[in-house]
């Protein structure tokens, strides 16, 4: 199923000498052509991964690189690639992503087996160069959408039905030459929270641990808070009755690594921020950003290894669009970029659904209303807000409601 | 310090400390190997010509300058390398990978992946003088897996 098999490995191994002209020793005169397999593939590896694509139509040998195992283990020497966003519409059926390094839609050529054989297959959690999806029976199928290889996770077990499902979040590891990933569930009815983890190096499901809940004095503890809600929350209520509208959204939570443990975050339903440690097995609810009377949608990013909450609220008749940052020491909420109000305020009164993704020093925030919607693309470091184009498909333009990032990483194995 | 003679493949000898040597792991080895403590070990590199060897060595020589920042080797990187022409990278590149310079082999790797990535294939092949050995069916089937661009022209 890999990009590329169709050639094998014609032109691996052949010399091409194509000096242009003997005479000419006083300069130099090595082409690209006269790079060595190895070399070769450690400059290809190089490219941002469209151009990759687009270049392996220059010849053969050029397209036999992206079939080779040297190939792929020199793309797993280059630390960094640039975000894809794997875009989510209504219809879950589309494969197009948004390439942050040439700032243009592309549609993934997704191999007919996975569409036709996993309906309903809906997003759920990225990382590194895969995404995993989840089927509707609620098995989790983890896939490299550049090459499409795919494949299955056992079924899990979880004890109580999906609506106590709060977060799945992967993490991956490119050590080794083939890599690694964790899948991780959080479930169980507040304030029993466990967690379970997949792990690809073994190949199956951990057995279940309980979280406990560690209680900051300082806060206002208020789990089952049945009463009327009066804020958009993730999970939609009362303000937005079309908060469902990006339902692979509903688990949105991220995962940390903080100085050695694993933290994962998500947003519990009345609209706080819960905090896992799983290291030490515990959780804490942080304080709430705004009283919940101010009208707000939320979502939980992880940008350069740290959790940040993307806030749009209304207030004073305008509205506001701001990334915070926790304190843990302070326990309190510092607001690290805001959206020039210039922009925000067209969005007042739309009752607007945000959903986010963070990605290195940027975050993608999907805006969707009845009304309208927009794609705006955040540089925490620049403080840049970027719209991007409308993503046009035959003609018409697309709406999606969320992304997943991933690294572009033709190496990533399933 | 120990220092050492290169000799190109043109026969061109340059005096190296073993600080700035040992960043080229073939050399390292053969240190290990060969090593004692006289200057007049010369140790020859019939693969690397003159100019190329005396750009490796300026390169070696900034990487273990003490006194330089982060910040300011890679801006020292970044003129080096753009002031080099794609051939004379790539002859780099292949001094760099004969002799295990690591960090140079990264930087040059990367170089022309910069050089080449905005580029369409027939430039590609126009510039590197290569024929496609594709047949026309192959070369559109190669082409329509990687139509990927939607909606190239809006930005």
């Amino acid at each position: 199923m890999e990009l590329g098999d169709a050639y094998g490995d014609l032109g691996v191994g052949m010399t091409r000498k194509r000096k242009r002209d003997d005479g000419g020793n006083l300069l130099s005169n090595f082409s690209l052509d006269d790079l060595n397999q190895d070399i070769l593939e450690r400059v290809l590896s190089r490219l941002p991964t469209s151009a990759f694509f687009r270049l392996s139509s220059v010849c053969k040998r050029w397209k036999s690189v992206a079939a080779s195992s040297s190939f792929k283990y020199a793309c797993s020497d280059v630390s960094v690639r640039d975000p894809w966003f794997f875009m989510v519409d209504s219809h879950l059926d589309r494969s197009i992503v948004f390439d942050s390094t040439e700032k243009s839609w592309k549609k993934l050529n997704y191999p007919h087996v996975l569409q036709s054989r996993h309906h309903n297959l809906m997003p759920v959690a990225a990382s590194g160069g895969l995404i995993c999806f989840r089927n509707s029976s609620g098995n989790f199928i983890v896939s490299n959408p550049l090459t499409g290889s795919c494949s299955e996770l056992p079924p899990v077990e979880l004890d109580q039905k999906n609506q106590y499902l709060h977060a799945i979040v992967m993490s991956s590891d490119r050590d080794g030459c083939k890599g690694s990933y964790k899948l991780i569930l959080v479930h169980g009815q507040l304030p029993k929270l466990r967690f379970k983890v997949y792990r690809s190096t073994v190949g199956c499901w951990d057995d279940n641990v309980t979280l406990s809940r560690k209680v900051d004095d300082s806060i206002e503890f208020n789990f089952n808070d049945d009463t009327v809600v009066y804020f958009l929350s993730r999970t939609g209520n009362v303000v937005s009755t079309n908060m469902q509208r990006s339902p692979s959204k509903q688990y949105s939570s991220v995962i940390v690594n903080k100085n050695g443990e694993d933290l994962i975050y998500f947003i519990s339903s009345s609209g706080t921020i819960m905090a896992c440690n799983l290291n030490k097995r515990c959780f804490v609810e942080y304080p709430r950003l705004l009283p919940v009377f101010s009208e707000y949608s939320i979502d939980v990013v992880e940008c350069r290894g740290e959790m940040l909450v993307v806030m749009l609220s209304e207030f004073l008749e305008t509205a506001s669009l701001r990334v915070w940052r926790y304190d843990e020491d302070a326990r309190t909420w510092h607001q690290i970029a805001a959206l020039p109000p210039a922009m925000s305020h067209e969005w007042y009164g739309k009752k607007i659904d945000i959903n986010c993704v963070g990605a290195g020093d940027q975050i993608l925030i999907c805006m969707n209303s009845n009304e309208l919607y927009t794609y705006l693309l955040c540089d925490l470091v620049k403080n840049q807000w970027t719209e991007l184009p409308k993503c046009n498909m035959n003609g018409e333009a697309v709406e999606f409601m969320s992304a997943f990032s991933f690294e572009p990483r033709i190496e990533a194995c399933v | 310090m120990r220092t050492f003679q290169l000799k190109s493949s043109d026969n061109k000898i340059f005096k190296v400390s073993e600080e700035i040597a040992i960043q080229s792991a073939v050399i390292k080895n053969f240190l290990e190997d060969f090593g004692s403590d006289s200057d007049e070990i010369v140790i020859p590199l019939p693969n690397v010509r003159g100019r190329i060897l005396e750009m490796m060595i300026e390169w070696m020589v900034k990487h273990v300058d003490e006194e330089l920042t982060k910040e300011e080797v890679e801006d020292w990187e970044n003129k080096f390398m753009n002031d080099l022409n794609m051939e004379v990278t790539t002859e780099l590149v292949m001094a760099a990978n004969y002799l295990e310079v690591i960090g140079l082999l990264h930087r040059t790797c990367q170089s022309i992946a910069d050089h080449i990535s905005g580029k369409s294939p027939e430039e590609i092949r126009r510039i590197l003088n290569i024929t496609s050995d594709f047949t026309p069916e192959e070369e559109a089937e190669i082409r329509r897996q990687n139509g990927w661009v939607l909606n190239p022209s809006t930005n």
